[in-house]
């Protein structure tokens, strides 16, 4: 019967159901079918949201949200051209950089790629670039957004597994850091070859220093967002909050460039992508009830632990499940789905839960730049009028870096537990 | 691109049953809105509320998280007939797209159906937990189930109408999605 | 029989290593026994099927059969059965059972009553989880070490209550964020059993631990009262019998577990404060009783019942 209802689920959402009802016809048909008190889905979807960590998903996306409307993703664009406009690749590696700069504020991937990214590619296009090009390093860099912290899905996977999220927090920034690298030196090398236009020389350092002033409370803000936490003074759902403060005390008084209609629309947008993610939460943990009833992650961890025991063995393996229900799943149902019935048996065969968590979500990041169900692609093709053919292609060589980054992450467990063991 | 749907169609001059029904429906829809401004707002302001009281007032607000987590339930809740209306829903459209175009219609009309369908049972659920639960109340604040409730009640039955909605307009062929003008950002950012 | 025995579904919060998951394990082998089979029990560890809130809506509508829970969870439901977990009520942990027994407590007895009629749920036994203890990042001997300083308490108002009788301010704080709330100091001290305190390595971030043992932390397993009624007589009085051997056997463990942990805690650099070495226990008795009997003054008959038991 448990199988049965992951058919059916596969099956709607295959057709094109929306992943809530694909979710919940089958969960609702089995509860009926078996008798279960009725009431069981009204109580569960509701409590699944009843958690303190998650009020920071919705605060988050309208810390982003209010970026995008407030003129300092432009700030950060031009800043991060005085910095590496110079180097090979020129506005591509701005855009690689200005993801890093960005994701200090934004928890999510699409906002890097809807607000930050139409500035790219524009800027990118006008100075030479194609089309397909400029959108390829756009949607792959965007995936350093949810590692840096803030993290949408880091407090999603916190949530689900009861993992700190201040420490899975700090456990991004090297990450992070490591894969903007990755991308830049490959970027470096495809400029190269291609002679792709650069800045003419290096900024003086008035010209950085007259960039970085307008784009130094920008830059606060993670500083802001980590210090507070390190120094005990908020939750990761506290800072979220005061980072919505700060963020409309910057660009109100000090950017002087956010209006009220920016505020409502920012606010309008917050609650429609906040519902659209979190009611998936909310119909998965229905599912979860269900799947937990009929022992189904208990016979699977039993089959994963018959496999191996061995932690290494035992990531690969989750990296292979992980990347290829992140090509079909978005990143959030994936991270709902998988994620309880794996931590589980990987935890007890000594893979720490913070470092799972940083490679799980790393790993499903990747589901956003790869097809069939690749959001960030599809957002992309939109904003710089291109194919998702040519996106592809163009995409295609920018997978190297970032699996390399996916096995650095995975086999050295030092790059996302040094920071958190700072303070364990 | 399902996620953040680019300019929906726009509901122009058609003056068919469907749009009569979004004028009708139109007044509610505004009404949800604003109140899930209201809720994100006392959301965002809960938590620094409790940093201020805390840090500098040493006074711990008991029970704000219990309120900022009732807030969240409330402002999702409410918002899912929005994100059905404006078609804003996360769903995977593109194996559907390379059918022919009179299935493609058919599994428009199913998916409404079972949409409808569904949300209606699961708010008939939320009302059979409400009313078991009548004695019942969240334990800091005290917070009686059937307010526990209510927004995920109506949430719901909302839901189960923009699905019907939406099934007559795929019937019919006409445009799905209804976005409001507010929800256009006023300029563009210049580099 | 056993081709249509009853199946139980038993939920709870606790994770594997604590001695709840013991108790439900243990109770998942021993009534299909002492009931030839009639009744089977399915254990969801680990807040499978739910928190604690919905574990508790679950086994009033049936979803979950039966589950264990802090007696403060079930305050909702039953206005002052939270008595039990009053801070310094019981003399000891064997004086914390007898309270408790659902056969032969009166206090329990009554409070049950209550329980079937509002949540249609019945207690049928319980289990000792051990002594709740106080950890800082310094010596305390008396709440005055404690002013002003923040507490990391559940966000329940009887641990508000109880946390302000320590002289401290009470903090809500995630557990899965106590370890890191305790290092970067947002919180300097919390109180729970020393197993949780082992498991959570909470020693790596906080130096001593006061042997206060204010709560006597036992936890009500109760059943859904539809389910119950479906069993047999004979069968509810063997599961009554099988599940009271088993909470004193919890006892019994959780009491030598706390004579092993001292030493273990003690080897991994914490220091143990008791009222030799000068812990004030009194004074933290009397304030946080003061306490209790402003905030919760309908407790008063409840815990003088509670007092006179043997
Ligand atoms: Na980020
Ligand atoms: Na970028």
């Amino acid at each position: 019967m448990g199988y049965l209802i992951l058919a059916v689920f596969a099956g709607m959402f295959l057709m094109g159901f929306p992943i809530v009802l694909a979710i919940l016809v089958p969960s609702a048909l089995y509860i009926f079918l078996n008798g279960f008190p009725v009431e069981l889905i009204g109580q569960r979807m509701t409590y699944a949201l009843d958690s303190f960590p998650l009020v920071a998903v919705p605060v988050f996306i309208f810390v982003g949200n209010l970026m995008n409307q407030a003129g300092v993703t432009a700030r950060i664009f031009r800043f991060a051209d005085t910095l590496v406009g110079r180097v090979p690749g020129g506005l591509a590696q701005v855009n690689i950089f200005s993801s890093l700069i960005f994701s200090g504020m934004s928890g999510a991937a699409l906002a890097d790629v809807g607000g930050l990214g139409k500035i790219e590619v524009k800027a990118m296009v006008e100075r030479g670039f194609s089309r397909a090009f400029s959108g390829a390093v756009t949607a792959a860099s965007a995936v350093v957004g949810p590692i840096f912290p803030p993290s949408i899905p880091l407090i999603i996977y916190g949530s689900v597994t009861g993992v700190s999220i201040v420490q899975l927090l700090l456990a991004g920034i090297i990450p992070a850091i490591v894969c903007v690298l990755m991308l830049m030196i490959t970027t470096a090398i495809i400029a190269k070859r291609r002679n792709l236009p650069r800045a003419e020389r290096w900024s003086r350092p008035a010209e950085i220093r007259a960039a970085l002033m307008p784009a130094i409370p920008a830059l606060l803000t993670p500083v802001l967002l980590v210090g507070g936490m390190l120094l005990g003074w908020f939750t990761p759902t506290e800072a979220a909050s005061v980072t919505v403060f700060y963020v409309i005390f910057i660009s109100a008084v000090i950017y002087r460039e956010l209006t009220g209609a920016h505020i409502l629309y920012a606010a309008y947008e917050t609650i429609k992508s906040t519902a659209a993610i979190l009611i998936i939460v909310s119909a998965a943990a229905l599912f979860g009830w269900i799947l937990a009833i009929e022992q189904i992650p208990q016979s699977f961890a039993a089959a994963l632990t018959s496999v191996s025991q061995d932690p290494v063995m035992l990531l690969l393996i989750v990296n292979l499940i992980l990347l290829i229900s992140g090509m079909f799943l978005d990143s959030t149902t994936a991270t709902l789905l998988i994620i309880p019935i794996i931590a589980g048996p990987l935890h007890a065969t000594g893979v720490d839960p913070v470092h799972l968590g940083i490679v799980a979500i790393f790993n499903l990041m990747l589901g956003l730049v790869t097809p069939p169900m690749g959001l960030s692609l599809f957002l992309i093709t939109d904003i710089a009028q291109v194919s998702m053919r040519a996106i592809l292609r163009a995409v295609m060589p920018l997978y190297i870096p970032l699996l390399v980054t996916l096995a650095l992450l995975t086999l050295v467990p030092e790059l996302s537990l040094f920071l958190p063991k700072m303070i364990r | 691109m399902p996620h953040e749907p680019s300019a929906a169609p726009q509901a122009a001059a058609l003056p068919t049953t469907a749009l009569l029904a979004d004028r009708i429906l139109n007044p509610l829809r505004r009404l949800l809105r604003l109140a899930g401004l209201v809720i994100l707002a006392v959301m965002i302001a809960t938590p620094m509320a409790q940093v201020i009281m805390r840090q500098f007032f040493g006074i711990p607000l008991i029970g704000a998280d219990e309120l900022s987590r009732f807030m969240l339930i409330s402002v999702v809740m409410l918002a899912i007939p929005y994100t059905v209306s404006s078609g804003a829903s996360v769903r995977m459209e593109e194996m559907q797209q390379m059918l022919p175009d009179p299935v493609q219609r058919v599994c428009r009309v199913v998916i409404a159906l079972l949409g409808l369908a569904a949300f209606s049972f699961a708010a008939w659920s939320v009302l059979i937990a409400t009313l078991s639960n009548l004695n019942n109340a969240t334990p800091t604040l005290g917070i009686p189930y059937y307010i526990f409730f209510s927004a995920t009640a109506v949430g719901f039955f909302c839901a189960a109408l923009e699905f019907g909605l939406l099934a007559w307009k795929a019937v019919m062929g006409l445009p799905m999605y209804v976005t409001f003008a507010a929800e256009h950002p006023t300029e563009e950012l210049t580099l | 029989s056993a081709a249509h025995a009853q199946n139980l579904r038993y939920a709870h919060v606790g994770s594997e290593g604590d001695i709840q998951h013991w108790f439900a394990a243990q109770a998942a082998e021993r009534l299909p026994e002492a009931t030839n089979g009639d009744v089977t029990v399915t254990v969801f560890p680990n807040s499978q099927l739910g928190g604690v809130q919905e574990t508790i809506d679950g086994v009033r509508s049936g979803s979950i059969s039966m589950a264990h829970h802090e007696f403060a969870s079930l305050a909702q439901l039953v206005e002052d059965i939270a008595v039990f977990n009053a801070p310094f009520i019981y003399r000891d942990g064997e004086h914390a059972l007898k309270a408790t027994d659902p056969r032969s407590s009166p206090v329990l007895q009554e409070f049950n009553e209550k329980l079937i009629e509002s949540g249609n749920m019945r207690i049928i036994g319980r289990l000792f989880r051990g002594a709740r203890q106080m950890t800082a990042k310094m010596a305390v001997m008396s709440p005055a070490d404690l002013e002003g300083q923040p507490f990391r308490g559940v966000p329940l108002q009887l641990w508000t209550t109880m946390i302000k009788g320590f002289g401290a301010i009470p903090t809500p704080v995630e557990v899965s964020e106590l370890p890191t709330a305790l290092m970067t100091g947002m919180v300097i001290g919390q109180e729970n059993p020393l197993t949780m305190i082992n498991a959570n390595k909470l020693y790596e971030v906080q130096s001593h631990v006061m042997l206060t043992g204010h709560m006597q932390n036992v936890l009500p397993v109760f059943v859904n009262e539809d389910a119950w009624q479906s069993i047999s007589e004979e069968n509810r009085e063997a599961i009554l019998t099988a599940l009271d051997d088993l909470a004193y056997e919890t006892l019994e463990t959780a009491q030598q577990a706390e004579k092993d942990l001292i030493a273990t805690l003690t080897e991994k650099g914490m220091t143990f404060i008791s009222e030799d070495s000068g812990l004030q226990l009194d004074e933290f008795r009397e304030r946080v009783g003061a306490q209790v009997a402003q905030d919760f003054p309908s407790w008063a008959p409840y815990i003088e019942q509670i007092a006179a038991i043997e």
